[in-house]
This record gives structure tokens, C-alpha cells and sequence, in this order.
């Protein structure tokens, strides 16, 4: 793209020599002065001359999105996010980050109520807030931590009784693995 | 005589109680390495092989027989080496390129592809007789085999003294490395029949269960819908795979069937129908940081039913929400901790229909997040999926 100093150069002389002898020929000149002028304020900055092949990555707070919220001096993920540090926010920070959940809660859309099924019907979504559904899973949560304390009492003899593998085992016991629904059924 | 000796061959052909049935089969069927559970080499049957390459280029193939215990010829038989020209498919007999000893030989095959570069072929097998009569059996991927966690399952077996006379026969083999595998035959109502049996194989090897009714000791009488579960014994060292199939035949016609067995949950991390996430992929135990969202993906194949919640001290402050490979909110939002089954849609609805990326985001109710390991993210699906991996925190926006 060709600099706005040099079209204003351009115009400057072109304007000056076919129209000297007109009664008008200073209006060229000025748009031309004009056009230099809005150059040298828009222009953009040069960069720093780069001493080190390997710079530094872009200062954290460019990272910032737009949506990070009021709070501490917040941890910097990969991706971008800034993430609002709690144990150094103060008691009115964590209050806004209160405020602010309430706020986007309410702006956020509505969970949908029902989805078109296998049969092309309408089904209404069971969510958790049916008493029905926390109760189930309270009851899934004592039933697990009881499974969990049979198996660390007697791994192999757990593993023997249910049917699992040893690496079930240690999967269940890492905590990357939850007890098969039959068991907590 | 010679009347004699046929009855004798189709009896010991029907014996061995190969063929397919479709559904039990399934359309996942190219790969480097595929093995084909059974293939047949005797007086009577004889198995012809069909291997397809799709490729734009020729590939070359390795064949390889492991004749079961039993048999003529027990044990690795190298079957060479054949060039598939491009998109062409070639058709081979065992009894002609497997130098096989005897004339009752049955067994296992790994075919696979010796490119330099990765090149998926498939392969199908018919066994027939002479007459004409046969069956047929899928090979299979060698990756599908992930069956050393839990159960796999053949369905509908039985047993009729009563003409035409039902019998079933079970096979399993090793893949590559010893295995020793338990057998139980149940009933429809889940009630053990007989015992288990246990049945240790060598590399590559099989063994064959006749008649798994009176094996397992099960008592005199008929059986229907009978299930044959599978599962890797403790004593075998290492994680292996294996291969198992049933087959029910008729005694008076000699029809036979083929019938892989299925597991119920394979040790395959791409293919979870039931997962609990409690890390992420750098094993660091999942939180959720103040005003924020932990956004996971997940490879669902449609159309499924899926459905996702939160489990864990943690419960009750999370939410969370699905979202499909467009963005859209499908399910679950504020305040949801768990949504029951949703369906995807049928196929074209989605994602142009293409089996893609799905999202699940988790924040937490009161905006100041959540400890870790406090809570795990578990969903399921019905075709099975990728457990949802974290892929990024974001600004909570729900």
C-alpha cells in the first residue's frame, strides 16, 4: 500500500504545476499539507530494533481477555484466560465475584427444557433438581465411600468379589476410574 | 464308503462351527493389521480369503496362520508375502498359500500390510464346502480387541437333543501374547450353568470348547438364550487381548453360525461408554478457578444418547453444560450439576454429519470455583466416546 505522505507529496506537486495560473491554486497545496499532516500523526510507531533472536513472549496483559474478572493480580493459562486469584482477593472482591456470577447467570440462556428424541418426540430434560435425582445421587455417594473402604481394606479380596482387574483397582483407587454401575446401583 | 467318509467330513467340518452373522459385525473394518478369528482348510471346507486395498497405491501383505490345538498343523505357519495392486482386491485359498499340514486344519490369521507407509486393507472370509454350503467371517481390526478389563459376551446359545439337534462350540485365541481366559456359560436370568472354565493359551494360539454345554459341566437338558461370558483371568501376566467367538450348529444339516464375542467395556480410551474424569491430561486433579469455566471436549459418534454430571463433594456448587460441535447449548446450564439422557439427533443433523467435537464446560454456582479434587466429570454415552478431556479454562459466561 502506498504511504499517505507520498500521495500528499504527489498531490502537492501535481496540483501546484497544472493549476499555478488558476485563481484557486492554493487549494491544492492545502490538502496536500493536510494529507502530510495526517500522516505524521497516524503513522505507526516503529518497533524496537530486536536484539535477541528468541524475544520474550507478549507482556501478560495483552493477554487479558475482555471478560477477566476484578480481583487479586490472577494466575495467566495457557490460552489466554486470567484467572482471579481468591486468597488474594479482598473480602469486597469476592463479594463482586459473587455479584458478577449472579449477573452473568441471569444474563447466560436458559438450560433447554427438552430435546427431540430417538422417536421425534419432544422429552423433557431430567436435570438435577428434581428431589428425586439429588436423593439418588446422595445414596450413589454413601454407597460409594462405603465401596471405597471395603477396597482399601482388602484390594485383592474386592477385586476378587466383584469381578475386577487389579488395574480396575488401582484406577479406582487413583481416582481416575468410579466403581461400575453395578456396583453402585 | 465314500457316502461314509463325506458324513464323516461335514460332521468334523461342522464341528469346527464357523460362519457370520452380519450384526454382530461391524463396519469399522480397515486397518493395518487384521485378524480373522477362524479360517478353515479341510477334506471339505475350505476358507477363501478377499483382501481390498483402497489405497491409491499397491501395498504388500503378510499372511500369517496359527492353526488351533488340535489340529493338523498347530502353530505359526507362514502364509507369505502378496502385492494388492491399488484399489484392487485379491482372493486367496488357505489350502493353497499356507503350506498346512494333514487335512483338518482350522485356526486364527493375522493379515497386515507391509508399506512403508500406513495403508488400511480389509478382509473377509467365506468358508464353504464343495456343495456350495458355507458361512462366513469379518476380519476384524486388530486395535478393537481391548477386552482385558471385564467381560465379553456372545449371545443366544444352545443346546436341543431334539432333531435338528442344536450344539455350540466356543473358540478363543491369544493375540500375540499368552493369555489365560475364563468361559462361564449363564442363563437368561443371569444364573451360572455348570462351572467355569479356565483355558490358558500360548502367543497366537487357540483352543476350542466343543459342545461348551457338557465342558462346563452344566446340567443334563436343553438350553436357549444362553450367554457365554469371557473374561482374562488373573493369572495372566501382563494385559493382553484376546479373541473369542461361539458358534451354534444344526447336526442334521450341519448349518453353522459365527458369533463374535462383544465386550462390555473395552479398555480403550476412545471408546468409553462410561467415564470419570478427575484430571487433566497432565494428571493434575481438576479444579475450577474463580469466574471461571473449565471447558472439556468430547468425541461423540452420532446419533447417541448421552448424558453428563458432576459427582463429588464438589457437587452441589458446579454446573454444567454440553454444548454441540456448533456452539449451541444443548444441555444443562446455571445451577446444573447433572442432565440425564440426551439425544444427539439422527445423523445429518449434526455437524454435517460428521462425528466430531462436542464441549462440556463446568463453572461454579457462586463464581469463587471450586478446589481441587472435589468433584470428577463423569458422562456416558451409547456408542461410546472419548473421555472429555480439558482443553482450556475460560472466563465463566454462565
Amino acid at each position: 500500500m502506498r504511504p499517505r505522505w507520498a500521495t500528499g507529496a504527489v498531490f502537492f506537486i501535481w496540483g501546484s504545476r497544472v493549476l499555478k495560473r488558476n485563481h484557486v491554486q492554493w487549494i491544492f497545496p492545502v490538502i496536500a499539507s493536510c494529507l502530510l499532516a495526517l500522516w505524521f500523526v497516524d503513522r505507526p510507531r516503529q518497533a524496537p530494533a530486536q536484539v535477541h533472536v528468541s524475544a520474550p513472549a507478549a507482556p501478560a496483559q495483552e493477554l487479558r481477555t475482555e471478560r477477566s474478572e476484578p480481583a487479586g493480580s490472577g494466575t495467566i493459562i495457557p490460552g489466554g484466560y486470567v484467572a482471579p486469584k481468591l486468597e488474594d482477593a479482598t473480602p469486597f472482591e469476592i463479594e463482586q465475584l459473587r455479584e458478577a456470577e449472579v449477573t452473568r447467570s441471569a444474563e447466560s440462556p436458559e438450560p433447554p427444557k427438552s430435546f427431540v428424541g430417538a422417536d421425534g418426540n419432544r422429552h423433557p430434560f431430567q436435570y438435577n433438581g428434581s428431589a428425586q435425582s439429588s436423593a439418588v445421587e446422595a445414596a450413589r455417594d454413601v454407597g460409594r465411600k462405603l465401596l471405597m473402604q471395603q477396597l482399601r481394606a482388602d484390594p485383592v479380596g474386592f477385586a476378587l468379589t466383584h469381578k475386577l482387574a487389579a488395574k480396575e483397582v488401582q484406577w479406582i483407587l487413583d481416582g481416575s476410574e468410579d466403581f461400575p454401575e453395578r456396583l453402585l446401583d | 464308503m465314500s457316502k461314509i467318509l463325506t458324513r464323516v467330513s461335514l460332521l468334523a467340518a461342522a464341528s469346527l462351527a464357523f460362519a457370520s452373522a452380519a450384526s454382530a459385525q461391524s463396519p469399522n473394518g480397515f486397518a493395518s493389521i487384521v485378524h480373522i478369528p477362524v479360517v478353515v482348510s479341510s477334506g471339505t471346507f475350505q476358507s477363501s480369503i478377499f483382501v481390498h486395498n483402497p489405497n491409491g497405491a499397491a501395498t504388500s501383505v503378510q499372511i500369517n496362520y496359527y492353526g488351533a490345538t488340535g489340529t493338523s498343523t498347530v502353530g505359526f505357519i507362514d502364509c507369505g508375502a502378496r502385492s494388492i495392486a491399488a484399489g484392487t482386491t485379491a482372493q486367496f485359498d488357505v489350502g493353497t498359500i499356507c503350506p498346512l499340514l494333514g487335512s483338518s486344519n482350522f485356526g486364527n490369521m493375522r493379515i497386515w500390510e507391509t508399506s512403508s507407509s500406513v495403508r488400511p486393507i480389509a478382509a473377509y472370509t467365506r468358508v464353504q464346502s464343495f456343495s456350495g454350503n458355507g458361512f462366513s467371517v469379518e476380519g476384524f481390526p486388530i486395535g478393537n480387541f481391548a477386552n482385558d478389563v471385564g467381560a465379553s459376551v456372545t449371545l443366544g446359545l444352545r443346546r436341543q437333543a431334539a432333531a435338528p439337534t442344536y450344539q455350540t462350540n466356543c473358540f478363543v485365541s491369544s493375540i500375540g501374547e499368552p493369555v489365560t481366559v475364563d468361559m462361564a456359560l449363564f442363563d437368561g436370568g443371569n444364573v451360572q450353568l455348570g462351572t467355569t472354565l479356565t483355558v490358558a493359551i500360548g502367543a497366537n494360539g487357540m483352543s476350542r470348547l466343543v459342545d461348551v454345554f457338557t465342558a462346563a459341566g452344566a446340567l443334563a437338558g436343553d438350553y436357549s438364550n444362553v450367554r457365554a461370558e469371557f473374561r482374562q483371568n488373573t493369572a495372566t501376566v501382563g494385559n493382553p487381548s484376546f479373541s473369542a467367538f461361539c458358534t451354534v450348529q444344526n447336526n442334521t444339516s450341519f448349518d453353522a453360525d459365527f458369533r463374535i464375542a462383544k465386550t462390555v467395556s473395552p479398555d480403550d480410551a476412545t471408546l468409553d461408554y462410561s467415564s470419570n474424569v478427575s484430571k487433566n491430561g497432565l494428571g493434575n486433579k481438576l479444579d475450577i478457578p474463580p469466574a471461571s469455566k473449565q471447558v472439556f471436549a468430547l468425541y461423540l459418534r452420532h446419533p447417541d444418547f448421552v448424558s453428563c454430571r458432576i459427582v463429588g463433594d464438589g457437587r452441589p456448587n458446579a454446573e454444567l453444560r454440553l454444548l454441540s460441535p456448533q456452539g449451541t447449548v444443548v444441555a444443562g446450564g446455571d445451577d446444573i450439576n447433572e442432565f440425564g439422557e440426551y439425544f444427539t439427533g439422527e445423523k445429518s443433523t449434526v455437524n454435517g454429519g460428521s462425528n466430531g467435537r462436542w464441549t462440556l464446560e463446568v463453572g461454579s454456582r457462586d463464581g469463587l470455583g471450586e478446589l481441587a479434587d472435589r468433584f470428577h466429570v463423569q458422562c456416558t454415552a451409547g456408542n461410546g466416546a472419548t473421555a472429555p478431556l480439558l482443553i482450556a479454562t475460560q472466563a465463566d459466561d454462565f
